[in-house]
């Protein structure tokens, strides 16, 4: 992994939502490393923290959170910047937001205006950074469409939102996130809200993209399959914090930590035709207003111990490039080198 | 499943148009044809997945089976122990007793329970609205149902804001059991909820039809779900059918091509590096004005002259194996 250059390091980054009915800690101690073309899955399931992730290095999270704790050092052209000690609104942050990292949400219709064409939405988007004469502007407008796979760019440049289908609508998304060639893609839920066959589309260009454009990408989704075909590296989280982390082939063919196991276990996979009964994680997603002492999967764990409840796991090094947050799983990878089913039962 | 394979809902060229009305006066300006001629049976006891992608008109067919939606034209005809009910002729005081024997499974567990009404209320509705038990033994039937289900029924005077996700979907399947149906058609029963819970209802679903002994119309975009669940499975696109066959036998040996597109679209987890296979161009053909010929013949790479100009039906191509495609004989397809 040495031989990767970094653009984007979080380190102990906590983030917090301070409400009326008390703190949640939606993100906590989380660290992570993004290198240059690459692609970070972060998978994990509604209220996990994933999102939130995503909008501290946008530095977009919305009050009353607050970044509270760590640094998210970006390195790009310039001197490395640590994002959390810029100004929000200032005009440090808004020359690498949609500059040098860009966003993409899950639902095309949220992030694109009704009442504008996608030809003009494009062109804010990239005159914001860039001083383009009009005609220039369009050129490249037309240009990025057509990157993004959207068939007759000189007939959608002109159209509304309402004129387009999803697929072509989160492609134009899209387009606007690619326009100023940012070197870091953030996705969160891009293809959740589209149909199989669309998904698939959209997937492939994600591929592309990365390739053509030399980008990294941080592909945010709670279906496990979608990352495991897109991701060169997971990182599961749980709870605000994350629990496993290594190559993407290894996490899915091997997991380590009792919530990743449970997780690829509880999901029917296509053409197993068994029809096994699927074993279910017992219990519900912790209530995030609830302070838990110990491990927060303690209370779903099937291998859980007395001592998970007294403190925090922290994310280890159990293997090479694999890190775990789990007591039991450690002592047994790092204690007595058995194998893996060992560690798990 | 029971041995008997008895037909319990027979649909039988079923259509639902809707109007398009347009201008000052309202004037119907054209049909989107949600469902197109759709016919298929359902036999006790076993679980037909009903799947395709958004707007296919998969959600209508459940709402028509309910008679939610009155159809176009078309029969369908549910069979009780000694009599057949047409469904699509009955009046609304007529179709009272169908309530009991078909019940509904909806997708968003935070949309389809009232805020207002607690546990006991709305699971005992169905119950009171039916006059099933005197009001002195809700309670306990109440009680019995969430028992059932999994929840705890100490909850019993609880709202539904106090449960989680998965609880609450739990709350609409005891609801949809409450009148002790034949028939309960889940409309995607668990694409709501988080991924962690959604084995804990697919499993309370297959528990609940062994014990009850009931009969499932699974709707779903989920194809691993749908092959997980299903006995057998119907492919619809842009409201039709397009291939109806056992779950197996439709995953291993697809006949039609649209079946074989969304098998290869669905990314899985064992399969990482597959080989880049051919993904499907271009977008659904609109309902309000679908191409000639048969449907898919823009996207399918397989489609000759005779596809863009003559109509398909669904024809039987092996036992069992309903496909509608003018090439299914000729095309050797992949599966999985």
């Amino acid at each position: 992994m040495n031989d990767r250059s970094t653009l984007l390091e979080i380190r102990n980054l906590d983030v917090s939502f301070f409400l009326d009915e008390g703190t949640v800690e939606a993100v906590q101690d989380v660290s992570l490393e993004i290198y240059h073309h690459y692609t970070l899955g972060i998978v994990g399931e509604s209220g996990c923290g994933k999102s939130v992730l995503s909008q501290a290095i946008m530095r977009i999270v919305p009050p009353p959170g607050k970044i509270c704790a760590g640094q998210i050092i970006f390195h790009g052209d310039s001197a490395p910047t640590d994002l959390v000690t810029l100004d929000g609104k200032g005009k440090s942050i808004r020359k690498i937001r949609g500059k040098e990292i860009a966003l993409i949400l899950q639902e095309p219709m949220a992030a694109l205006s009704p009442l504008y064409t996608i030809g003009n939405q494009i062109r804010d988007a990239l005159v914001q950074h860039h001083k383009l004469s009009g005609r220039e502007a369009r050129e490249r407008v037309l240009d990025i469409l057509s990157e993004v796979g959207i068939p007759k760019p000189e007939v959608r440049i002109d159209q509304y939102p309402f004129e387009l289908s999803g697929g072509l609508r989160q492609r134009a998304v899209i387009a606007m996130a690619i326009v100023c060639r940012p070197q870091l893609l953030i996705a969160d839920e891009p293809t959740t809200a589209l149909d199989v066959t669309i998904q698939a589309q959209i997937l492939s260009l994600f591929k592309r993209l990365k390739e053509t454009l030399n980008i990294s990408i941080i592909f945010i989704s709670h279906d496990l399959a979608v990352i495991s075909e897109i991701a060169d590296e997971v990182a599961v989280m749980y709870n605000g914090r994350i629990v496993e982390q290594g190559p993407a082939d290894k996490v899915f063919s091997e997991p380590l930590h009792p919530y990743t196991v449970g997780l690829i276990e509880s999901v029917p996979k296509l053409g197993d035709a068994s029809k096994e009964r699927l074993s279910a994680i017992k219990g519900n997603v912790p209530d995030p207003f609830m302070r838990m002492k110990g491990c927060s999967f303690h209370p779903r764990c099937p291998i859980g111990r007395d001592d998970c409840t007294m403190e925090n796991p922290k994310l280890t090094n159990v293997l090479p490039e694999r890190a775990v947050a789990c007591f039991v799983v450690e002592q047994e990878m790092t204690g007595t080198a058995g194998p893996q089913q060992n560690a798990v039962e | 499943m029971s041995a008997d394979n008895q037909i319990l809902l027979s649909v039988r060229r079923l259509k639902k148009y809707f109007p398009i009305k347009k201008g000052l006066l309202r004037r119907e300006k054209g049909q989107v044809r949600a469902v197109d001629d759709v016919s298929f049976d359902i036999r006790r006891g076993e679980t037909l997945g009903l799947v395709g992608e958004s707007g296919c008109g998969k959600s209508t067919v459940g709402k028509l089976i309910l008679r939610a939606l009155k159809p176009t034209a078309g029969e369908i005809i549910f069979t009780l122990d000694d009599r057949q009910m047409r469904i699509n002729e009955l009046s609304d005081t007529e179709l009272r007793p169908l309530r009991r024997h078909a019940q509904l499974i909806f997708q968003d567990p935070y949309a389809s329970l009232n805020p207002r009404m607690t546990v006991r209320e709305i699971i005992g509705e169905p119950i009171l609205v039916n006059r099933e038990t005197q009001i002195a033994d809700l309670d306990a039937r109440v009680v019995e149902l969430m028992d059932l289900v999994g929840l705890d029924s100490r909850y019993l005077r609880r709202y539904p804001h106090a449960f989680s996700g998965g609880q609450r979907q739990r709350i609409g399947v005891a609801r949809a059991l409450a009148l002790n149906p034949d028939l309960i058609i889940a409309d995607e029963p668990v694409s709501a909820l988080d991924v962690s819970i959604q084995a804990q209802i697919l499993n309370l679903l297959s528990d609940i039809q062994q014990e009850l002994e009931l009969t499932y119309l699974l709707i779903s975009h989920d194809l691993s779900v749908v092959e997980y669940v299903s006995n057998r499975v119907a492919v619809m696109y842009v409201g039709k059918l397009v291939e109806l066959a056992d779950t197996e036998e439709i995953f291993r040996h697809p006949r039609h091509p649209y079946t074989e597109a969304l098998l290869m679209a669905v990314p899985r987890i064992s399969e990482r590096d597959r080989p880049e296979t051919y993904t499907l161009s271009g977008n659904v053909a609109d309902p309000a004005n679908p191409p000639s010929g048969c449907y898919f013949h823009h996207r399918c790479r397989y489609a000759t002259d005779i596809c863009s100009t003559k109509p398909v039906v669904m024809k039987q191509v092996a036992n069992g194996h309903q496909v509608a495609c003018h090439r299914s004989r000729d095309l050797s397809l992949k599966g999985l």
